[in-house]
């Protein structure tokens, strides 16, 4: 054990520039020493000028292989050295900081290493927030009650749940509150969500026409300050349905119904069933009729409803799309 | 090779050790040598230690090189096939195998469709569609047609199921040259996407054998890096250098010096990923759009360039820089970077490491919007016209760092359109590693990762891609899309987790190459011939015609005229 390796340390990029306040982010160190010597498990320091602020063990250094699939030289210039990927805790104030990585010299493996120390800077910044609303219904008779979904998003994985999410319409006054649940959305990791209803203003004036309204997170009695955010969302009124129309979508060439063609009467939209019909109830009136089923061509039509109807729609099948087209000398 | 039902690493490994064999077998010490000549361009022939001798060295070993080395080795020629991939096949192991030769060939004669070399030619030389192509070689390239057909028949070519099943819709005063399409390779370890109608394996691999049994030698792994002539820009053309690449196509730094005793063919597929080359036609294909044959065959100009540093000419350079159909791209597959329609490849594939991922196959583009790299939509997203879409697509996104190019395209939806669409998000289906596929809880959150892609540049605007969204949300209630008149959208794109997809177009053919004669003999700046250098398919300028016909063919004419050379 009379080695003494030097070690050169290095951040890769791309380096941490602006990360979240008191969140954990993470920061590649490429390591150069001697051939064939692993620094895993050696020890690190982290400072803010001389304060310690963190220390730990390096994990498992990562070394270029080419026959790895990982290794991927297309996507990029590759960085052949010895990599390790570190995982640590900003400050809590915003600021800039200017840190030191250290690893002091020590035994590892039973080969002896040189001091080596890299610096770096970033800076802090407030968590971000942001919103998503699924689920609204359209269209929407003046007068009713419809429900939907909103959720909230830290850019930094805080818990959101319990904080309160404010429904406004166009004219930014306040329709509805709900505060977020417990629990995040399966799906969408972090983002905790909350059904809410509300209630249509009874304005005809409002019939078919398109509503937008917004959904507004004020960042207040958070632990650690957070961006504002609003989103928009919009739905469609309609005075109240009174007839039932029932729209068939058959092929042209083999009469054979289209199941999951989009039907779209007037405001109303839904989707054939495996009969290929769609079943709609609609308001009086001259209502454009548009179908949309992809490889299709179904000429729009406009239907004057003023009782039950049934109709049948004849789709014409276009040809596949092909690439080549174009090419085709 | 291809003989063998061995699994696929054991396969790549197999052709790298047949170098070694090669070497040890024929190849004289001369290695050292060999790697200082290649790196000082000063060197002069002389001083060249030839590692192997034969006659013709084709570079290059898909659908120009296997029929070019054959045709020479059918004459007696002994014969080399250099290839950068670590297996024969090129990109044409991944065409669709529809063949555009006609003339009057055994099959059309069997379908009653009477047509001639004079039709052919007609066809091709279309004063509107081919007015930039060099009706000499288009004479020849005719002239040609059947005696090709019959030579692919002869090595191995099968296209008894097929026959003429697509013919090709005449337009108005043009007859129709109906394509031809051979059976998919029957050997499915030999192929790099089974079932997928890549029948353009039906052309190569009997190729590949017929040209290994006749006698021709291959040295894959291994890209040309300088051609040899006797005078820096005068004499005859002696033989290459060529360098070993990995499995990533990346040099090795290991050179060999192969003599041609009569040619140097290139039939090494174009330059269509080769940045710098290309937009000498077009300014406009910058760094983000991708060459589809990036994991199989890049078409890196590597020919083109040695072939110019020795004094050679582009030729018929219009035919690239028609907007219509010149740059022939693709709209691509989504979430994966070689993103050609037609390219999908399963982790079974030879060369899935490179791919990375399937991709996702679109069944109906209402279930999403594209945007560019700013987050603003730019087109009617279900517009089957094509042509508007790549000119918009193309258009710069008023980056002032990048004046030029449309940046990154990004298809964007919602996990309703997932399930609409059955979408896999997870590998293999998509590359989430390489950056070519993204989810986020919400749309800023989502937009924030885009920067992983190599591509984009700089970051889109959260606030942006949420603005957008909410927009066209907007007119799917209303049922109206009043910034590009998509028919009435159906689909909002509004239930989380949402997807970006990487959706930037991605380019396919060449169609402007080396200046030939009609033997396809590579002439110089000055309209003289260069000795010893001849050129076949993508490589080559004079013909805009997409796939196998054009390739085919010239590489038959290429190899036999070489052959000749003394």
């Amino acid at each position: 054990m009379t080695d003494n390796w030097p070690v050169a340390l290095d951040i890769v990029e791309p380096r941490p520039s602006v990360v979240d306040l008191a969140a954990e982010f993470s920061l590649t160190l490429a390591i150069t020493t001697a051939p064939e010597k692993d620094l895993s498990g050696a020890r690190y320091l982290v400072f803010d000028g001389d304060r310690k602020v963190a220390e730990g063990v390096l994990p498992a250094i990562r070394r270029h292989d080419p026959n790895s699939d990982d290794y991927d030289p297309r996507n990029g210039p590759i960085d052949a050295r010895d990599q390790a990927c570190l995982k640590l805790v900003s400050p809590r104030q915003e600021g800039e900081f200017a840190w030191k990585i250290v690893l002091p010299a020590q035994e590892v493996a039973g080969a002896l290493f040189q001091e080596a120390m890299v610096g770096f800077s970033f800076k802090t910044a407030q968590h971000k927030t942001s919103l998503a609303v699924w689920d609204v219904p359209t269209p929407v008779v003046s007068g009713e009650t419809i429900s939907f979904k909103v959720g909230a998003k830290c850019s930094a994985g805080c818990d959101l749940s319990g904080h309160r999410i404010e429904i406004l319409d166009e004219a930014a006054k306040p329709i509805a509150c709900v505060e977020l649940g417990i629990e995040a959305l399966a799906e969408a990791e972090g983002l905790y969500w909350a059904e809410v209803s509300a209630a249509i203003p009874a304005n005809h004036s409002l019939d078919h026409s398109l509503v937008r309204w917004s959904v507004g997170f004020a960042a207040r009695d958070l632990e650690l300050p957070h961006t504002d955010a609003s989103t928009q969302f919009n739905f469609m009124t309609t005075p109240p349905p009174q007839h039932k129309v029932c729209v068939t979508v058959v092929e042209t060439e083999t009469q054979t119904p289209i199941a999951d063609a989009q039907v779209r009467l007037g405001v109303f939209r839904v989707a054939t069933d495996a009969s290929g019909s769609a079943h709609l109830i609609v308001p009086t009136g001259r209502q454009r009729l548009f179908i949309w089923e992809a490889e299709h061509e179904i000429p729009e039509q406009f239907l004057d409803v003023d009782r039950d109807l049934e109709i049948v729609v004849q789709a014409k099948t276009l040809p596949k799309e092909n690439p080549y087209d174009r090419w085709d000398g | 090779m291809s003989k063998t039902s061995k699994p696929v690493a054991t396969k790549a490994e197999e052709k790298i050790l047949n170098r070694r064999k090669f070497l040890g077998a024929g190849a004289a010490v001369g290695m050292s040598a060999a790697a200082s000549i290649a790196s000082s361009q000063a060197a002069t022939a002389k001083e060249i230690v030839w590692d192997r001798e034969v006659d013709i060295i084709v570079i290059g070993a898909g659908a120009s090189g296997l029929p070019a080395a054959i045709a020479a080795r059918d004459t007696g020629a002994e014969v080399m096939v250099v290839d950068h991939h670590f297996d024969a096949g090129g990109i044409a192991i991944m065409s669709g195998g529809d063949i555009r030769i006609g003339g009057g060939h055994r099959l059309q004669m069997a379908a009653g469709i009477k047509e001639t070399p004079d039709d052919v030619y007609k066809r091709w030389t279309d004063p509107l569609r081919h007015r930039f192509a060099d009706f000499d070689l288009i004479r020849r390239f005719a002239d040609e047609n059947v005696a090709t057909f019959d030579f692919l028949e002869a090595n191995g070519v099968n296209f008894d199921r097929h026959g003429t099943e697509v013919p090709r819709e005449g337009r108005p005063g043009l007859t129709n040259t109906p394509g031809v399409r051979p059976h998919e390779w029957p050997i499915r370890t030999d192929l790099l996407t089974p079932d997928q109608n890549r029948n353009g394996s039906g052309i190569v691999r009997p190729l590949e054998h017929s040209a290994r049994d006749k006698g021709v030698e291959f040295l894959l792994s291994h890209t040309l890096r300088t051609i040899h002539r006797e005078q820096p820009f005068a004499g005859r053309v002696l033989g290459v250098t060529v360098e070993t690449v990995d499995r990533w196509f990346q040099p090795q730094h290991r050179f060999l010096n192969l003599r041609a005793r009569k040619a140097v063919i290139i039939c090494s597929g174009g330059h269509g990923a080769n940045v710098h080359f290309r937009r000498m036609f077009d300014p406009r294909l910058t760094e983000e759009y991708q060459h589809h044959g990036h994991a199989t065959a890049p078409a890196t100009a590597a020919s083109e360039i040695c072939a110019i540093s020795i004094g050679a000419a582009l030729w018929s350079c219009g035919n690239e820089t028609d907007t219509g159909t010149g740059n022939a791209i693709d709209k691509g597959r989504l979430a994966v970077r070689d993103n050609y329609v037609r390219g999908k490849h399963g982790p079974e594939s030879a060369v899935f490491f490179r791919h990375r991922a399937l991709g996702l196959d679109v069944r109906d583009w209402q279930n999403l919007i594209l945007v560019k790299e700013t987050g603003l939509r730019f087109w009617n997203e279900i517009d089957r016209s094509q042509n508007g879409y790549f000119a918009n697509a193309l258009k710069p996104t008023g980056n002032p760092k990048k004046l030029m190019g449309g940046g990154p395209l990004w298809a964007i939806f919602d996990s309703a359109a997932v399930e609409r669409e059955k979408w896999g998000t997870t590998s293999p289906h998509v590359d989430r590693a390489g950056g070519y596929f993204f989810s986020g809880a919400t749309l800023e959150e989502l937009a924030g990762q885009l920067t992983h892609n190599i591509y984009q540049k700089r970051p889109m605007p959260g606030d942006v891609l949420r603005r957008t969204v909410e927009r066209f949300n907007g007119f799917v209630a209303a049922g109206k899309d009043e910034d590009f008149n998509r028919p009435s959208p159906p689909h909002k794109i509004e239930k989380p987790p949402f997807y970006a997809a990487w959706a930037t177009p991605c380019l396919h053919d060449s169609y402007t190459g080396l200046r030939t004669n009609t033997n396809c003999q590579v002439m110089d700046m000055a309209g003289k011939l260069i000795p010893g250098l001849y050129c076949a398919g993508e490589s080559q300028g004079g013909i805009k015609s997409h796939g196998l016909g054009r390739c085919t063919v010239t590489g038959r004419i290429a190899g036999m005229e070489a052959a000749k050379s003394s």
